[in-house]
């Protein structure tokens, strides 16, 4: 990655200022088969809670034109999960 | 581990089947090269740079044909994104996410079936829940096993790829909800009274609407017949980020997602 692109963000030295959106890009593994996402500056995770929750019941997801909306409710493994289960995979691929 | 890939496909034909279903042949050779029965694939409905409709379109594998590189699905046209992929023209590309999803468990892979010496198996359909059949009918057919098909559908002409699945050797039986012709009423009735009148199968799978499949539940419970269901949900990403296709889990609180943990599933391990 050229020097050009480096960007330091609230104290961290990121390769590039392109960040994926919280949300729609889960914890990142899910896009490891499409390309090295060590091009990216950083992962930006979903949400995380202290504990897991299960989301909402019921349907998720509205089409709108152009666009979409959703009402997870926040699905998410919680910290531990996360630590246990997302981090060691996003720290070797470079994440801190 | 499934080897998803976004591919640029070329229509190669359009086929109409009816006014309102529609089979579309895509060139796509990434895909079909790994397309198992029961998977389903994402296609952008609509012109390349338009992002309206946004959300790719599900569709389960009709037909593959991994050395000639290409796939079919079979659809009705329900709203704008399928409105526009019937209006697709022969050379027209396609962008395509796929294969998606877990196939179906074939019974030598099964560890819910007792070991049977040709093991007999049921295929239930409810309308365009026949789609993913055809892939799944040929392996279990090739595979040497005895194949019944009960389907069902609103109008006898709906009855997509009847002739094809009675070509393959299956026993086909239909019903729809005509008072003519073909016998006449809801598919879960003549899956009772194929069970009443004593048929007995050792695997069962069916796709379909969900008040359907969760009759077709019951009905499989109470014999005692295990049933692998091909599920269908709202979906956006397919492939397990958005996690918006939930559909509750039956032994604990919490959700499946349908596009990375389905589309099939066991009966017993979903909510209805
Ligand atoms: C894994 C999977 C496999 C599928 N395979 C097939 C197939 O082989 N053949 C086929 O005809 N259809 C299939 N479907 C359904 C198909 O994806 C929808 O009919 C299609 O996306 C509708 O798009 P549309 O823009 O035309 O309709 P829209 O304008 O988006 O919606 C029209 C109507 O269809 C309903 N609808 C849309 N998407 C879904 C969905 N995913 N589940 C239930 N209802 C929905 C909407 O609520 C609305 O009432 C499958 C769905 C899934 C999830
Ligand atoms: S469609 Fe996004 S998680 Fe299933």
């Amino acid at each position: 990655m050229s020097a050009k692109l480096t960007t330091a963000l609230c104290g961290m030295s990121l390769s590039s200022p392109v960040l994926s959106a919280s949300g729609c890009y889960g914890y990142g593994r899910e896009f490891d088969k499409f390309y090295d996402l060590r091009l990216l500056g950083a992962v930006v995770v979903k949400g995380i809670t202290l504990r897991p929750r299960h989301g909402n019941a019921g349907r998720r997801l509205v089409e709108t034109p152009a666009g979409l909306l959703n009402s997870i409710g926040l699905e998410n493994p919680g910290v531990e999960g996360f630590i246990a289960n997302e981090l060691p995979f996003l720290r070797e691929k470079g994440g801190c | 581990m499934v080897s998803t890939k976004f591919e640029q496909g070329t229509v190669i034909a359009q086929e109409t089947l009816t006014p309102s279903i529609v089979r579309t042949l895509i060139h796509a050779p990434n895909i079909a090269a790994e397309a198992l029965p029961g998977q389903f694939v994402n296609i952008k409905c609509g012109a390349p740079a338009c992002y309206d409709p946004l959300l790719l379109r599900p569709f389960s594998f009709n037909r593959v044909d991994s050395e000639g590189g290409t796939f079919s699905v079979l659809y009705r046209v329900v709203g704008r994104g399928t409105e526009l992929l019937r209006h697709v023209r022969i050379g027209d590309k396609l962008t395509a996410l796929g294969p998606l999803g877990k196939g179906f468990v074939l019974p030598e892979q099964s560890k819910q079936m007792e070991p049977a010496a040709r093991p007999s198996v049921l295929l239930i359909a409810g309308g365009m829940g026949i789609a993913p059949f055809y892939p799944l009918a040929t392996a279990l057919v090739t595979h040497g096993l005895e194949v019944s098909l009960l389907y069902g559908a609103r109008l006898s002409s709906d009855l997509a790829d009847k002739s094809e699945l009675k070509a393959l050797g299956l026993r086909v039986l239909c019903c729809t909800e005509e008072q003519r012709g073909e016998c006449s009423g809801l598919v879960t009735d003549l899956l009772q009274a194929t069970i009443d009148a004593g048929d007995r199968f050792d695997l069962a799978y069916a796709c379909g609407p969900r008040a359907m499949l969760s009759a077709v539940k019951r009905v499989c419970k109470d014999a005692e017949l295990p049933l692998q269901l091909s599920l269908e949900e709202h979906m956006a990403c397919g492939l397990g980020v958005c996690l918006g296709c939930s559909c509750e889990r039956a032994s604990d609180e919490g959700y499946w997602h349908v596009c990375t943990d389905g589309p099939v599933v066991w009966a017993e391990e979903v909510k209805l």
